[in-house]
């Protein structure tokens, strides 16, 4: 099988692992940790590639590794590891819209009156 | 281009408000359209300069009450500017102040998308220039808006706390954001030009070592100094930084 292929199903098969963590999951506890959303000083606190990602996120508000990674200059499966990272600290949201998947920064609180 | 420009300083007390207001009169003076917004929400001060009677805050803004075009107010008239200026202002009512001082971290994280939404909504609105004025030190309302500029003009008063402050700040916040950044130095002493702070010094460029002048602070608290005396040795200052940010930025 070619390697472009593989590499494609297994980043389906990681996508769909994603879901059903997410889904099994609390909204916003993971490990036992609370977490936060993702506040300035905490995007102070990332390594320097993550904060890259989520810098740029938050510009686009929601985008697909793609359109992340054509802001970033990465590769686009590089940048879809670090945003599945983000995903799993609790900081991005990871949905899907038709066969596409999108990302964007997890405001786990609406802003009180 | 459309700039969005953070005026911020490590410290208190380093003329933060006088740079960005002047510097907003520069810009419309020049032609562009120039949006003004004081972020300072713990300790406001542009309403005590622009009497707009106003009853839309940007705090109404960061609830979620309202969009960022509702709040600000145009001040072009018989100010003598080709372009336009707008103001956007912080409720400087000690409850606004103890309301918005009080929110946590959840609610700040919320706030930067709103700046980020904002600043986009003025763009579209036709500004060419976006100043935020914010608060002193690294705190969670003034680094909201040093994330959303593209340039951070950062002011540093002449002594050994506000520039050891000044480069930790630099490489400890606006490096790690990815910021475009240039120095100005104000309130210099005679003495502060004999070894005045290099260019490598916090590896950013020096736009200007303003002196200190007595009259700046009387003439900066009504008005705008860079418009009413242009050829002021202060108002020549910011024209020079205004130019230096654009070569920066090009």
């Amino acid at each position: 099988m070619d390697l472009e292929i593989l590499y494609e199903k297994l980043q389906q098969i990681e996508d769909k692992l994603d879901c059903l963590l997410q889904e099994r999951t609390p909204r916003n506890i993971i490990d036992g940790d609370i977490l936060e959303s993702l506040d300035v000083m905490t995007l102070l606190s990332l390594p320097d590639h993550l904060r890259t990602s989520a810098s740029t996120l938050f510009e686009l508000q929601k985008a697909s590794a793609e359109e992340v990674s054509n802001v970033t200059n990465k590769e686009r499966a590089v940048e879809s590891n670090y945003l599945n990272q983000l995903v799993r600290m609790g900081h991005v949201d990871k949905f899907r819209e038709g066969r596409k998947v999108y990302f964007r920064i997890n405001n786990i609180s609406e802003i009180s009156k | 281009m459309v700039i969005t420009i953070a005026v911020h300083s490590c410290k208190g007390g380093t003329g933060k408000t006088s740079i960005a207001l002047n510097l907003a009169g520069a810009y419309a003076a020049s032609g562009k359209n120039v949006c003004l917004i004081d972020l300072d929400s713990k300790a406001p001060s542009l309403s005590s300069i622009f009497n707009t009677r106003s009853n839309k805050w940007v705090n109404d803004v960061l609830f979620g009450k309202c969009n960022i075009t509702d709040v600000i107010h145009d001040v072009s008239d018989g100010i003598g500017v080709s372009g336009k200026l707008y103001v956007g202002l912080s409720d400087p009512n000690i409850i606004a102040i103890r309301d918005i001082s009080s929110k946590d971290r959840k609610w700040q994280a919320k706030a930067l998308q709103v700046i980020m939404d904002a600043k986009k909504d003025l763009i579209n609105a036709g500004m060419d220039v976006i100043i935020f004025d914010t608060g002193p030190g690294v705190d969670f309302s003034s680094i909201n808006a040093v994330a959303t500029a593209d340039y951070v003009l950062v002011i540093v008063k002449p002594n050994k706390m506000c520039i050891i402050g000044t480069g930790q700040i630099i490489n400890g916040v606006y490096k790690l954001l990815g910021k475009n950044c240039g120095v100005v130095e104000n309130m210099c002493h005679e003495t502060h030009f004999l070894n005045p702070i290099s260019n490598t010094q916090f590896g950013v460029p020096v736009l200007a070592s303003i002196p200190c002048m007595c009259d700046v602070q009387l003439k900066t608290d009504a008005d705008i100094l860079a418009l009413n005396e242009p050829n002021h040795p202060f108002s020549e200052s910011i024209f020079k930084i205004m130019g230096q940010i654009s070569e920066q930025s090009d």
